[in-house]
């Protein structure tokens, strides 16, 4: 484990932020070339974007209430401790559905008309990739439960193995990416499906990886984390579902006609 | 769905009136309560908030919502102000550690 990822004049530069900003960047970047690709105005860009991003990190910080439980609240209702880089960013299934919420509110209330969000799904990929390596760095929540496979890892203060799951997390979310990238101009994934698509898979990766990983048990043995899974995933589905059954009746329909 | 559009503007300078003004109030605003409740927490002293500042969160959030729906450019002001506040607190991150889990990861028993 490396916390401290070098210094700048004494200053230490820790992996976690350092990694999480990289991230960042590069998800903005591949954020932008994606509009541009997209022919997306930046009179729309500009304030989806920076929706997404305030309703990503306040819904990380929020989220953090029901995921680990109401004694955070006191911390996480504190405005001013959002500001606070002391304080950790939060839980990123918070940040996801908080910045979905963030850019579907700017986008109704400048009243743009259909979906360019899927200008969004391999940028979030890629950040994740990026943003995970600061995790692994510093050991986060421990990393995860033990493991006798070759590719466990020790953290600090533990005697045995560990999964490295900021790791899988990572692996999954690189090939995610290379996944969204091929599917970015096919045809179903567009008017926000690609990024609709890219959170179902990622929920359904991250449903199997809580269990190892170490956080709180909620109930029926899964933790929080798998059942906002669970209700993304079945959000989701029932989207999808509907939206195949209107194709295939208006497809029906026009058989007919 | 399409929500109502608000105020719509004539000329470029309404614009930068309207941004500056959303930008700089949110500053303001926030700033004045932030001295007058929220001054004296301190580090991981987060369960000694007042009731008013239980309030902010959800104050700004509905502010924001509210101008960006009928005073866009407003809006747009305040959601750069939070947006740079929220981009100096990650950069300022890289030298203070504060991981996603700190202070509010509970460890399994």
């Amino acid at each position: 484990m490396q916390p401290i990822l070098f210094r700048i004049g004494g200053v230490p530069i820790y992996s976690h932020g350092f990694f999480v900003l990289l991230g960042l960047t590069a998800g903005i970047v591949v954020l932008i070339l994606e509009a541009r690709r997209r022919h997306w105005p930046k009179e729309e860009v500009v304030p989806i974007t920076l929706a997404t991003f305030v309703g990503g990190m306040i819904g990380a910080r929020l989220s953090i209430v029901f995921l680990n439980g109401w004694e955070t609240a006191p911390v996480v209702l504190n405005f001013y401790n959002l500001f606070d880089p002391r304080y950790g960013l939060g839980s990123i299934l918070g940040a996801v559905a908080g910045a979905y919420i963030g850019g579907y509110a700017a986008s109704r209330a400048i009243g743009k008309a259909g979906c360019a969000c899927d200008a969004f799904a391999p940028a979030m990929a890629l950040a994740m990739v990026i943003g995970r390596f600061g995790c692994f760095l510093v050991a986060e929540d421990g990393l995860g439960k033990a493991t006798d496979l070759p590719w466990g890892v020790h953290v600090p203060n533990v005697e045995y193995l560990v999964h490295p799951t900021p790791l899988y997390d990572a692996a999954f979310n690189l090939i995610w990416f290379g996944v969204l990238m091929l599917l970015r101009d096919h045809r179903s994934m567009q008017n926000g499906n690609l990024l609709k698509f890219g959170l179902a898979g990622y929920a359904f990766f991250r449903f199997w990886v809580e269990f190892l990983r170490n956080n709180r048990i909620l109930a029926l043995g899964l933790t929080a984390h798998q059942f906002v899974c669970i209700g993304l995933l079945l959000a989701l589905g029932v989207y999808f579902w509907r939206q195949r059954r209107q194709l295939a009746s208006s497809g029906a329909a026009g058989i007919v006609g | 769905m399409t929500l109502m559009r608000g105020k719509v503007y004539v000329s470029q300078q309404e614009q930068y009136i309207d941004f500056l003004m959303g930008f700089g109030g949110w500053y303001l605003l926030n700033g004045l309560a932030w001295l007058l409740i929220g001054f004296d927490h301190g580090w991981l002293e987060g369960d000694s908030y007042g009731v008013p500042n239980l309030f902010l969160f959800p104050l700004n959030v509905i502010l924001l919502i509210i101008f960006l729906i009928f005073r866009r450019w407003i809006g747009l002001g305040i959601l750069s102000a939070l947006a740079l506040n929220l981009l100096i607190a990650l950069a300022m991150n890289i030298a203070t550690n504060g991981t996603c889990a700190v202070p509010f990861w509970v460890s399994p028993s």
